[in-house]
């Protein structure tokens, strides 16, 4: 190929040469612009940054683990079940949680009174039933519109030094919201 | 004239080191705080159904297989701590009078092994029954309460002994 001199003649004029000549200028400038050797090209850790990011952040909000304080230490167990995903009441040792939206707070590790007694039923939480039967509600119109059949799980993430008492009202709050499969979650040994 | 100016048009490079300083720091946060992916399962658990059908004491002959083990769990701080089992309404064998089935160890645990080892011949009578009613007292810890579940879900042999509980209230 003939170099350009940059002097117009009848052949640079033409469209065809024209854009052969524009080829080759891209073509030297990339050149000029390729890395040297020794400098990382990043952009592939990049990719791969990004996508280990994405799915850590999505563990990370579903993940009961990702919560566990010095107030939320659930006991140790050797059973082998895997956790499915349910309504999720988490009860550390100050408060009561519904899937992750606090409930009440307890008052020395017990429910304070005032909560109590609803409608005459000692062992009642009236504040937790009203918030599970809330999730029941979201869950059944879920189901109403085609999707996952509604089941009545209930995941229990306690702390370890809770009383049988504060379980027993949990317990029997949930039943008055619909919920009869309890599904205690537990740490495996390590 | 615009096709002319897009052709010497640079194009500029995007600086990626703020992006990768913030992505690894956030990766790690992530990792750390997830403390090497704690593993957590589950166990399952119900509670009586209101007006279910239990078996009485005397019916029992119609089901022999099928009676209903309970299992009370006394508290540690009222100093009658320790495990009482009832088979069909009845303490099991060799239960003192007013005392627990299995107490306290002596330095004041609650001795799973020994319970271990009692539900086992309560299996042995009921081979097919798998279910046991835990009625802890008030006071006494989940902590416990899980232990117990696990000591009684599988025999010495890891054998299958009782796996499904169902819990009261006293």
């Amino acid at each position: 190929m003939a170099p350009s001199s940059g002097r117009p003649n009848q052949e640079e004029m033409d469209p065809v040469v024209e854009q052969k000549k524009k080829a080759r200028r891209m073509r030297r400038r990339i050149r000029n612009k390729l890395p040297e050797a020794g400098e990382l090209n990043i952009t592939a850790m990049m990719d791969i940054l990004t996508i280990i990011l994405v799915f850590l952040l999505k563990n990370y909000n579903t993940d009961p683990a990702a919560n566990l304080t010095k107030d939320l230490r659930p006991p140790v167990s050797t059973s082998d079940l895997p956790i499915k995903e349910a309504i999720t009441v988490t009860i550390t040792r100050k408060d009561i949680s519904v899937d992750d939206k606090k409930v009440l707070d307890l008052v020395d590790g017990r429910v304070p009174e005032s909560y109590l007694n609803v409608a005459g039923q000692p062992l009642l939480i009236g504040a937790l039933r009203d918030a599970l039967l809330s999730r029941v509600e979201h869950h059944r119109q879920l189901e109403a519109r085609g999707g996952v059949p509604f089941t009545g799980n209930m995941l229990l993430v306690g702390d370890r030094k809770l009383d049988y008492r504060l379980i027993s009202q949990v317990l029997y709050s949930a039943g008055q919201a619909q919920l009869s499969n309890f599904k205690f979650v537990t740490l495996t040994q390590q | 004239m615009t096709h002319r100016r897009h052709e010497t048009h640079e194009i500029s490079e995007l600086n990626l080191v703020p992006y990768m300083d913030i992505m690894v720091n956030l990766i790690m946060f992530m990792l750390i705080s997830m403390e090497g992916f704690v593993q957590m399962k589950i166990i399952n658990v119900s509670v009586p159904e209101i007006g279910a059908v239990e078996t009485k004491p005397g019916e029992a002959k119609e089901n022999e297989e099928r009676l209903s083990v309970a299992l009370l769990i006394g508290d540690v701080k009222t100093g009658k701590g320790g495990f009482l089992i009832a088979v069909d309404g009845k303490s099991l064998e060799g239960t003192p009078e007013g005392e627990p089935t299995v107490p306290l160890t002596p330095d004041g645990h609650y001795d799973y092994e020994t319970l271990t080892k009692k539900m086992e011949l309560v299996k042995k009578q009921q081979e097919k029954n798998t279910v046991v009613t835990i009625v802890p007292d008030p006071e006494v810890e989940y902590d416990v309460l899980v232990k117990t579940m696990d000591a009684i879900r599988r025999d010495t042999s890891k054998r299958i002994m009782f796996p499904d509980v169902l819990l009261g209230v006293q």
